[in-house]
This record gives structure tokens, C-alpha cells and sequence, in this order.
């Protein structure tokens, strides 16, 4: 004898207009979690990288060169306990940073300031009032920057976009919620009579929910695939993609995911067939409870 | 076994289809419920296949007040009763065979456990070359067969029938009844609702009869 039939009988055009909403829920689903993970990473590398350094600017309207202020500047800064390095900026780099926004003019003879960048080692660094002072007696008018108002918008931003993305992911998941409740109210009112006998004849509402539940099961491991497989290539194409992969000649931060990244990824589909289960079975047995 | 008093029941907001029914049915006793179309019978047998509640009265079944009893331990008490509806119910993708296999099944039982027994009782019933066919493709009677042997496979305490013969040809109905009879004799207490005068008197065991909602107990003649 053939193993045992399933209880309630296939559906198949209902069961893959189902499968395609719920799939592109998890595509939807898969795509804000790999977006939000990528900007949350490179949001946390880039506030990493700036809260490391600073960058002291030593203005071209001195009574001293800016050249000379910054020679005297960076002579003074690398004394103090805590720097790693002090670099001073050429022009050339300088020219090259202004060049996406100025495009490619000459820029000699534009009383441009010198740029000095300044990298700390360890946590005993100087004050920022301390960098302050120090700046500013080298080289009157100078003034030192140490990117907190940079790094504080970049953690703004980055917690803004996490807290949309949870949001998103909220309400994707209680549309698929909301999807499933339908889709199984509909279930057990086209099988009503299989369920009236099964339920006449003894069977435990679990047993009956079961039915159900490994029904929706398989839909969502099966649509939560598709899903997840769709998120992944347009995530690889976005990792591919110059600009995003670059950061761009704008200096925006890397979009890439961590292979730690992955698993949660992975989660969804997971998430998804969980939630089906899940919400099939309450479905069901409220439907069931209220049966004589 | 069986207690109803004084039990009245309707649907929904309607009148009652059942007014001050009471009746004992006791441990291996074998009844026959009578009455004409619309008298009530199949309602009283959804009463006492636990499909519905009644609206008024007592009722109690295998020594439980059915008022008293938590929903959760109605379908231990729904598996002790085999029940032949009377438009069949079986369901449509399955089977034959895994229709009648359908109590032990839900009673949690290893397909191992009860093959033999369910292609013995189809065979029993005349369809053991149907036993792979779907209920679609059977005849009135063939369903009917198979209904009755799904509501007997698992050897209930309390056997219900709703016009178990009604589809059948007289020979297989003799059949049919002398399948009940011997459950009866195992143990199985009997209930059969029908229009069939000749099948209530070939045996001749006690009736109840039902008229308008009513219940009334008809005398008995001849053997007993």
C-alpha cells in the first residue's frame, strides 16, 4: 500500500497564487533586512574610521602661509601623548578631493586651506578642547575638527534607517499574517465537509490543525525560498554595482554584506514558514473551536 | 450507555425540532428509530453524534453528563462512536479503502496495524476489487458500503445509522444488517434510524418512534 494520502486534497492554482504573494513578501521582506544590515555596517565601519581620526584646517587667510601654519600646527599635535600620526594633506590630494564638485578647472591660485589629518592610537587621547588650544596657538585661525558632528548624523541616519527597516519588516509580516489568516479561513471553508467529518468522527482539533499547518509549512519554506533566492540576487547586484560597491567618487561608505550577514538572511524564509504554521493553527482551531 | 431527558433542540432562532425527547440506551442493546421524513430522526442522531448540542434537557452519554464535559474530551468520546450518515460523507480524494482506514487514522493507529482488518471488512462488503477506487466513481450502494464499514472498523461501543440500507439491493441489506447484528453480539450498542418496515421487523428487536418531535416507544409484537 502507497503511503498515506493527505487528508486534504492538492490545490494547485489557489496553492501557487498563495505561494507567489507570500514569496514576494519574503523578497520584500529579505531585501529591507540585507539593506538595512549593509547601511548599518557600513554606517558602523565609516564611524568607526572617523571617530579614530580628526582633521585640523589651517585657513589661507592667516598672516602666515597655511603651508607654514600647518608645518607648525602638525609639529605641535605630534608631542601629544596619544597621536599616531600626523599628516599634513598635499595640495595635490586636496585638488583631487574638491574635483568632484568642481570638476576638472585648474584650482592653482585659489587660496585653498591646508588640511591636517590627525590619527589617535588608544583611548588616552587629548581633550577636544585641549586639540582646541593647542591648534589654535600653533597656527592662529586654525581650527580642529574631530568629524563628532560628521559621526553623530551618520549614527543618527544609520539608527533612523534600522528603525524604518524594523518597521517595514513589521508590517510585511503582519500582511503575511493577514494573507494567511485568508487564505486559511478560504481553506477550511472550500474543505468545510472534510473538516465536519473529521471532526464528527472524533478527531482532535490538533489533528485537524495539523493538516493545515503542514500545508502551510511547506507553502512557506517553499515561497520563503523563492523570496529569499530573488532578495540574493538583487543584493549581489547591488554589491556589484560600482558606485554601491565603491562608495563612489562621493566618499559614501561601502554597501557590502558580512558573511555573518547571511544566516539572517536565511532566517526569513525560516521566519516566514514559522509565521504560516503558526497562524494556520490558530486559524484553525478557532475556526474548529467553535463548532458544536 | 445513552440518557436523554426531557431533551429539546432547534436551530439557530427556529422552532423546535425536537420537543421533550427522553430515552435510554443501554450497553448492548439494539433499537430501531422510526418516523417519517421530518420527524426528526436525523436531528436526534446529530444529538447523539455529538454534532450538535441540544437546546434544553439532559443528556448524558458513556457515563458523562454532556453539560459537564470540557469540549477538549468530546472527540475521545466522538471516537467511541461509529456513525453511517445518511448522505455518506465520505471524502472524495481518498480512497476507498483509506476512507473506512479513516478512524484508526485519526485514532492515531500505524497503517501496519490495521491493513488486514480494513481490506477483510471491504472485502466483507463486497468491494474488495474496489478497494482503490474513488468515492466519485462508485455507485449509491458501493458508498454507502463504504460508509458503513468506515463507521464500524474501529469496533465502536455505540453505532449510529441514518438509513444505513437505503441505497442497497435486498441481499447486500440482509448483509449489511447481519453485520450489525453480529457487532451487536460483540458488544456494540445499536441504533438504527430507517423507513425500512421490512428490515425493523425481520429482526424484531424494540423501536422508538418519532412523530412531530416527539419520541414515543413503539409496543412490541411477536418475538422479542
Amino acid at each position: 500500500m502507497a503511503a498515506r494520502a493527505p487528508l486534504l486534497p492538492d490545490e494547485h492554482e489557489g496553492e501557487w497564487s498563495l505561494t507567489g504573494v507570500i514569496a514576494v513578501m519574503c523578497f520584500l521582506a529579505c531585501l529591507t533586512l540585507g539593506i538595512a544590515l549593509a547601511v548599518s555596517r557600513a554606517s558602523a565601519v565609516w564611524s568607526e574610521g572617523l571617530s579614530g581620526t580628526g582633521t585640523i584646517l589651517v585657513p589661507a587667510d592667516g598672516l602666515v602661509s597655511p603651508e607654514d601654519g600647518a608645518r607648525a600646527v602638525a609639529d605641535a599635535v605630534r608631542r601629544l601623548p596619544g597621536i599616531a600620526e600626523v599628516r599634513i594633506v598635499s595640495r595635490a590630494e586636496s585638488d583631487d578631493m574638491l574635483r568632484p564638485w568642481l570638476g576638472n578647472v585648474s584650482l592653482d591660485g585659489l587660496p585653498l586651506p591646508v588640511l591636517v589629518a590627525v590619527s589617535f592610537e588608544g583611548s588616552a587621547r587629548p581633550a577636544n578642547a585641549e586639540m582646541e588650544a593647542i591648534v589654535a596657538a600653533a597656527s592662529p585661525g586654525a581650527l580642529w575638527d574631530d568629524h563628532g558632528v560628521w559621526r553623530e548624523d551618520l549614527q543618527r541616519l544609520s539608527a533612523m534607517l534600522s528603525a524604518i527597516s524594523l518597521g517595514v519588516l513589521v508590517l510585511i509580516a503582519l500582511a503575511a499574517v493577514a494573507t494567511i489568516v485568508f487564505a486559511t479561513r478560504a481553506g477550511l471553508e472550500s474543505h468545510r465537509e472534510i473538516v465536519e467529518v473529521l471532526h464528527h468522527i472524533g478527531a482532535r482539533n490538533q489533528f485537524i490543525a495539523h493538516e493545515f499547518e503542514r500545508r502551510f509549512l511547506l507553502l512557506g519554506l517553499k515561497a520563503g525560498a523563492l523570496g529569499l533566492l530573488l532578495a540574493v540576487g538583487v543584493l549581489l547586484l547591488f554589491a556589484n554595482t560600482d558606485m554601491l560597491a565603491s562608495g563612489g567618487e562621493f566618499y559614501l561608505p561601502r554597501l557590502s554584506l558580512a558573511a555573518s550577514d547571511w544566516p539572517w538572511l536565511v532566517a526569513v524564509p525560516l521566519a516566514t514558514s514559522l509565521i504560516a504554521t503558526v497562524t494556520a493553527r490558530l486559524t484553525v482551531m478557532r475556526v474548529i473551536g467553535r463548532m458544536p | 450507555m445513552l440518557h436523554l431527558e426531557n431533551v429539546g433542540m432547534r436551530y439557530g432562532m427556529g422552532r423546535e425540532v425536537l420537543s421533550d425527547v427522553t430515552l435510554t440506551l443501554a450497553p448492548g442493546e439494539f433499537r430501531f428509530l422510526t418516523g417519517p421524513s421530518g420527524a426528526g430522526k436525523t436531528s436526534l442522531l446529530k444529538l447523539l453524534y455529538l454534532a450538535e448540542r441540544p437546546s434544553r434537557g439532559l443528556m448524558s452519554m458513556f457515563g458523562r453528563d454532556l453539560a459537564l464535559t470540557p469540549r477538549q474530551e468530546l472527540p475521545a468520546l466522538r471516537r467511541r462512536i461509529g456513525v453511517v450518515f445518511q448522505e455518506f460523507r465520505l471524502l472524495d480524494h481518498l480512497s476507498a479503502y483509506e476512507n473506512v482506514a479513516l478512524p484508526l487514522r485519526i485514532a492515531g493507529r500505524k497503517p501496519a496495524e490495521y491493513r488486514e482488518d480494513v481490506e477483510e471488512l471491504l472485502s466483507w462488503v463486497g468491494l474488495g476489487d474496489r478497494m482503490q477506487a474513488r468515492p466519485p466513481t462508485l455507485s449509491g450502494g458501493e458508498k454507502q458500503r463504504v460508509a458503513i464499514a468506515r463507521a464500524v472498523v474501529a469496533k465502536p461501543d455505540l453505532l449510529l445509522a441514518d438509513e444505513p440500507t437505503g441505497s442497497i439491493d435486498p441481499d447486500m441489506g440482509e448483509r449489511l444488517l447481519r453485520l450489525f447484528v453480529e457487532l451487536n453480539r460483540l458488544g456494540t450498542t445499536v441504533l438504527i434510524a430507517t423507513h425500512d418496515r421490512h428490515l425493523v421487523e425481520s429482526l424484531g428487536v424494540r423501536e422508538w418512534r418519532l412523530s412531530g418531535g416527539s419520541l414515543h416507544e413503539v409496543p412490541q409484537k411477536g418475538r422479542s
